[in-house]
């Protein structure tokens, strides 16, 4: 049989052994080990097991994960996500449709905090979900617009799965986080949008505006609720942009500078701190033992060459290079309706990536555009997490209601996807000012 | 006798978290202090960067039991929607036995690994610390991960018996 044909077997049975049940990072691993002894037999398999856990485990550039995890946790336990969203409420409450802007607004700026798009969904709808209940916005809406902007979290750096991108096929993460930010204020301006059409459209969405603020509260809602992101943010991604730090410097200053200010200002309790820090190890444990599963996996495919037969096969069928990103998005939206986002981050890549590469599309553009689809995978039915994570915030409220209150932030997915193609600079320009 | 083996999986698990959650905080205080000492008073703190990828591959190692007793690991939860109860259960146990024994291979390897670092006296380049009693860790953790899988594997295999 040949190394391609097994490749294809390999994914088939991948995903066939996913159905059982089996945690993701030891499907990778165990059908990733099989297929290497298949490939170049058992010693060789077996040496690899120790060498690339060894690799994943003992990685500085991985410790970038751990440490953007604990930033994102200690900003959700110490009220940032409550600071945030009163401030979006005084500055946008007056407007039409203005309390789910503001929580758009909030999660765009607990995004610069947390690198997670289940963690701003959870602390943000947490916070807003309530309020905009209470002031009769219709449960779509609500639940829709805050499911939608937690994946802004994964755009806006910093950003796990720009992490993850940028390990896997060995590109800068200081790019990769810079290059986020046009996109990410993009995208929050799209969802804006999205809100005011259908607060026009449909004028019974949205409740009535809320009370009006003096000039003197929306300063105070707007230095206290948003001063310390602005500051942190600056802080990390000033300090990567002009190549004061390494991604892993930056997170490390970033968790210790809101531990601080949280400290400092008496808002974290012990009980927060700890419950912070496990959800950071236990995330971080859960990622790497994926990474570790699919670096076997990868090895695998590599040794059946299917990731250069079929970057080889792409080519020669000779279609539009833009009509095949559109097919890879298209794979991303339908494999991220069935499948975990990381996941499919973690299987794709070693076959899309050599792809891209061979149709010269410039790394950094193309890992903000997978990006972008696994956020659509986010909040896609029937395995959109971030609509989960709102269920469990909202429970009373029917899944496809959350879903149907997804579409109109859909199709702004959509639109920046457009954009990201036709004008490939919004994703490209401030990573080529980096020092 | 599983139930031993659980309450002692479960405490050294425990045991291992809060080890993992001091390397985290030293990660973020070494790598801070050396950004302090490095912009501020022209001196890196000497093998900061060894210190984290060491404490790094610990608090990964430690985690991996408490957050499989605790179901961390994400799986594809169709299942749950697919198969009858039973089924699901059978499928576990069958599933968490394969999983144990990844993880024991990894450990055996991962002790072999070390053991030729320690034989061929291999250290870090900055510090000159020793990269097996490290890696050697890893290999327990897995270890510990192979019985906590074992124990839920044996816990279904009962369960669907029943």
């Amino acid at each position: 049989m040949s190394g391609p044909i097994v490749g294809v077997i390999g994914i088939l049975l991948l995903l066939l052994v996913m159905l059982t049940g089996m945690p993701i990072a030891f499907v990778f691993g165990v059908l990733g080990f099989l297929g290497v002894i298949y490939m170049i037999g058992l010693q060789p398999a077996l040496n690899m097991l120790a060498l690339d856990v060894w690799d994943v485990f003992g990685s500085y550039t991985l410790t970038v994960i751990p440490v953007f995890l604990l930033m994102g946790m200690i900003a959700f336990h110490s009220g940032i996500s409550q600071r945030l969203y009163y401030a979006g409420h005084v500055m946008f409450g007056r407007v039409r449709g203005g309390l789910a802007m503001g929580t758009i607004m909030a999660c765009a700026a607990f995004s610069a905090c947390c690198g997670s798009s289940p963690a701003t969904a959870a602390s943000m709808g947490a916070v807003s979900l309530p309020e905009m209940r209470r002031y009769k916005y219709a449960d779509s809406l609500a639940t829709g617009c805050v499911a939608a902007a937690g994946t802004l979290g994964i755009l806006i750096p910093p950003s796990i799965a720009m992490v993850i991108y940028g390990i896997m096929t060995e590109n800068s993460i200081g790019k990769l986080f810079i290059a986020g930010i046009l996109p990410g204020i993009l995208l929050t301006v799209l969802y804006i949008l999205a809100v005011a059409v259908m607060a026009f459209i449909k004028p019974d969405l949205v409740g009535p505006p809320a009370q009006s603020s003096t000039l003197k509260e929306k300063a105070t809602a707007l230095f206290s609720g948003v001063g310390e992101t602005v500051i942190i943010f600056a802080l990390i991604m000033g300090g990567m942009f002009l190549g004061y730090f390494t991604p892993t410097e930056a997170g490390a200053a970033g968790a210790a500078g809101l531990l601080l200010l949280a400290v400092l200002r008496r808002q974290l309790s012990w009980k927060g701190f700890v419950t912070a820090v496990m959800s950071s190890l236990s995330s971080t444990a859960m990622i790497m033992l994926i990474i570790a599963g699919a670096t076997i996996y990868g090895h695998f495919l590599s040794l059946t060459q299917l990731p250069i037969v079929s970057a080889t096969w792409v080519l020669e069928l000779g279609w539009h290079p833009y009509a095949i990103v559109l097919v890879i998005l298209g794979i991303y939206l339908v494999g991220g309706c069935f499948m975990d986002s990381l996941a499919l981050l973690l299987l794709t890549l070693p076959i899309f990536y050599p792809v891209s590469q061979h149709l010269g599309f410039d790394p950094i553009w193309f890992g903000v555009l997978v990006v972008v689809a696994m956020e659509m995978a986010l909040i896609t039915p029937p395995v959109g997490i971030n609509v989960y994570v709102i269920k469990g915030v909202a429970r009373d409220v029917p899944l496809q209601t959350i879903f149907k209150g997804i579409f109109p932030f859909l199709i702004a997915q959509i639109v920046l996807v457009l954009i990201l193609i036709f004008l490939p600079q919004t994703a490209t320009y401030l990573p080529s000012l980096m020092k | 006798m599983i139930d031993r083996i659980f309450a002692v999986t479960n405490s050294i698990a425990r045991y291992s978290t809060v080890i993992a959650g001091v390397c985290l905080m030293s990660i973020v205080a070494v790598t801070t202090l050396n950004i302090i000492a490095r912009r501020f008073f022209m001196s890196p703190i000497l093998g900061a960067h060894e210190a984290v990828e060491y404490l790094g591959a610990l608090l990964i190692s430690l985690t991996l039991a408490y957050n499989q007793i605790n179901k961390e690991n994400i799986r594809f939860e169709l299942m749950d929607v697919l198969f009858s109860a039973r089924t699901r259960v059978a499928m576990e146990s069958v599933t968490s036995f394969i999983c144990a024994i990844l993880c024991l291979l990894i450990a055996w390897q991962c002790s072999v690994y070390a053991l030729g670092l320690w034989e061929a006296k291999e250290v870090s380049l900055t510090m000159g610390i020793p990269f097996f009693p490290v890696i050697f860790v890893v290999a327990a953790s897995f270890v510990l991960l192979a019985l906590v899988l074992f124990v839920e594997s044996m816990k279904a295999f009962a369960e669907m018996r029943k």
